[in-house]
């Protein structure tokens, strides 16, 4: 009965929340507190179980890999959409797939679960499998050391029914491998000595912790032998494919190769290379990494600074010294200290620094001897005076900014919402 | 002196908050005003240098900081040595607990340290996050972000900071850091030197003083990048409702 009513507003709630534009986990989070068991009920009888893709970065890139995989396949998949990985927002994608008796219908679930409320979902939804990803510097303010996130990970993963997949390049994941229960398949992806050795700042992993547990992982399922430009070359299963990536970088190559593996063991002999290549290379750019946005007609390449590793590998996958940028940060970083660790030779000038930490980021430019144009402490100048400014030759406008001051340009160019529908 | 050589201890286990960005302020304030440096890196079990000018530590996480509790008591009689003969040492969170008398882990455990700064450290179980504004005895003001779980027990020494406005979830915190003469212990993330760059020009002030020498006045290249450091302090003394104070 609550279920049915849970449902029922929930939707209601959904159908105003989008006329009105935004406010996505608001949905979910009502049907949650009108029948607080709904993520179990709705996801407690999936016929092949259901997968949890976590850890620091890639989550959204390999969960929507993943599931291109399995749905070219045949399955059919519920997933919640890129960055709704708390409950709240896996609810309200939940809202719009249920039959009213509150169940899903599709043959299992794969989803994106946030580090910190994955324990709980966890305990919660009891996972036939879980896919770890990295652990990378993150959210320090929030998360504070790596050793917690460790810790969640660990917790995360001892809650797994049937698998565990990992990162064997990552020496956090790789260790949480090692210490998994006997009877859990344990499945690992790995990265070539020689391709870590060719992308600039390789997998970049948290401090590691300890080893422990199983003395090795078992040979991985696949492997990434190489990356060129966006054309990655695996090892799957012992044998050759060539990918096509969604972007250029290493990242999306191991992002790639997790989902390859993940599906690989959840299809067994069904799966074929043929087809999740073919999955893969119909893919589109995941949204908030090397997005375009259409800012009044004109392109704009945005650079998300999330954290340190992300932040990295987005400015690496540039793939040129861009002529014309902005750099944009306020409140929603916290702590920009690691903006230090950045490798920043990509870029030879910065035309607009703004946001209200706009200074800590000059600062850091010029250390690195980089010549900034202006700063401009207002926002919206800002971006009015990015768009003033001449075409480059060399492709669109880049705008290096984080979440919050990303969202705040999509509102000012008249996005509504997080599809990016206008 | 040819070269003013900066050593970075464990530059590559503890540096997770941009610490990095330290050696860099250091390192540049000294080429823009015409003199050499040196940087050397040491991690955990590769030998010290025989001399070296001054030492900076990063921060790290907890388990980090206690792996590397061993190695540190076995440097601690050449630290000791350093300090004692005026080089200057700047630790930041991990790197300024593993520099303290010892460290009282929460189960009670008490660890040595390197002794170089008086201090003792308690692990705790609530964290201290947030930016935060401190102020000296002689007015200046320091600036940055903090996040650690510890309490800093100061034996002979003062504290660096008195903290006029702190992160809201610790009651009764006023003090930040200890500072003994050129030795230097804070959990001031920002980082805390190209933040704060006078504090960066002490420590080059007194690494110089060892060999009779000054440190040369700023040049234009200077003075840019300090009044983005000044401005961007303004601007955390304005979120923490300090406006318009002297930073
Ligand atoms: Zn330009």
């Amino acid at each position: 009965m609550r279920i049915r009513l849970a449902v029922l507003v929930g939707r209601l709630v959904r159908v105003v929340a989008r006329l009105r534009g935004g406010g996505s986990a608001i949905p979910g989070n009502i049907a949650l507190r009108i029948a607080p068991g709904f993520l179990e009920h709705a996801l407690g009888s999936m016929p092949l179980g259901v997968v949890f893709v976590t850890g620091s970065n890639g989550k959204s890139t390999t969960t929507n890999m993943l599931v291109a995989v399995l749905r070219a396949h045949g399955l059919t998949v519920f997933t919640n959409p890129s960055g709704a990985n708390l409950p709240q927002g896996i609810a309200s994608s939940l809202l719009a797939t249920v039959d009213l008796d509150g169940r899903v219908r599709d043959d299992l679930a794969v989803l994106e679960v946030d580090e910190a409320y994955g324990v709980g979902l966890a305990d919660r939804l009891a996972p036939t499998d879980v896919l770890l990803l990295n652990l990378q510097i993150d959210q320090l303010n929030r998360f504070y050391e790596p050793d917690r996130v460790y810790a969640m990970l660990e917790r995360i993963a001892a809650v797994a029914r049937r698998r565990l997949i990992v990162n064997a390049a990552d020496p956090n994941t790789a260790d949480l491998g090692r210490g998994a229960r006997a009877d859990l398949d344990l499945v690992s992806f790995d990265v070539s000595p020689a391709a870590l050795a060719a992308s600039p700042h390789g997998v970049a992993p948290a401090p590691h912790i300890a080893t422990r547990g199983r003395a090795s992982l078992p040979a991985p399922l696949v492997v990434v032998e190489s990356v060129e430009g966006s054309v990655a070359e695996l090892t799957v299963d012992g044998e050759r494919a060539s990918l096509a990536l969604p972007a250029r970088g290493l990242h999306y190559a191991v992002d790639a190769a997790g989902a390859i593996a993940t599906a690989r063991a959840l299809l067994g002999n069904r799966f074929s290379m043929s087809v999740a290549s073919a999955a893969l290379g119909a893919l589109e750019t995941v949204y908030g990494r090397g997005e375009i946005l259409d800012a009044r007609g004109q392109a704009i390449e945005l650079v998300m600074m999330k954290n340190p590793p992300s932040l990295q590998l987005n400015l690496d996958a540039l793939g040129r010294v861009p002529q014309c940028v902005m750099i944009a940060v306020d409140e929603g970083t916290p702590d920009p200290s690691w903006i230090y660790d950045t490798d920043l030779s990509t870029l030879d000038h910065v035309d607009i620094v703004t946001g209200t930490k706009a200074h800590q980021w000059a600062t850091r430019l010029a250390y690195a001897g980089i010549p900034v144009g202006q700063v401009i402490d207002d926002f919206r100048t800002a971006v009015e005076e990015l768009l003033a400014m001449p075409a480059p030759a060399d492709g669109p406008k880049v705008a290096i900014v984080n979440y919050e001051l990303m969202m705040e340009m999509r509102l000012m160019m008249g996005y509504l919402d997080l599809e990016g529908s206008s | 002196m040819s070269a003013l050589r900066v050593l970075h201890l464990y530059a590559r286990e503890l540096g997770i908050n941009g610490d990095v960005g330290n050696v860099l302020a250091l390192r540049q304030r000294l080429q823009w005003r015409g003199l050499t440096v040196e940087v050397v890196t040491v991690d955990a079990g590769k030998p010290l240098p025989r001399d070296v000018d001054l030492v900076h530590i990063g921060s790290g996480p907890r388990s980090a900081r206690d792996a590397l509790m061993g190695d540190v008591g076995e440097r601690a009689g050449q630290l000791q040595a350093w300090a004692s003969s005026g080089v200057p040492m700047i630790g930041v969170g991990a790197g300024f607990h593993l520099l303290s008398r010892s460290i009282v882990q929460l189960d009670g455990t008490e660890r040595a340290g390197a002794d170089v700064l008086p201090v003792t450290i308690r692990d705790v179980t609530q964290r201290t996050v947030g930016e935060a504004l401190g102020m000296l005895a002689d007015g200046r003001r320091l600036a940055g972000y903090l996040n650690h779980a510890v309490e800093v027990e100061r034996h002979e020494a003062e504290p660096l900071a008195q903290l006029e406005r702190a992160p809201a979830s610790v009651s009764g915190l006023t003090a930040e850091g200890v500072r003994a003469a050129h030795l230097i212990g804070t959990h001031l993330h920002g980082p805390v030197l190209p933040m704060n760059p006078w504090l960066a020009d002490e420590l080059l002030t007194a690494a110089l003083a060892r060999y009779g020498q000054q440190l040369p006045p700023a040049d234009e290249r200077v003075r840019e990048v300090d009044e983005h450091a000044r401005r961007a302090r303004v601007a955390i003394a304005a979120r923490l409702g300090r406006w318009g104070v002297e930073v």
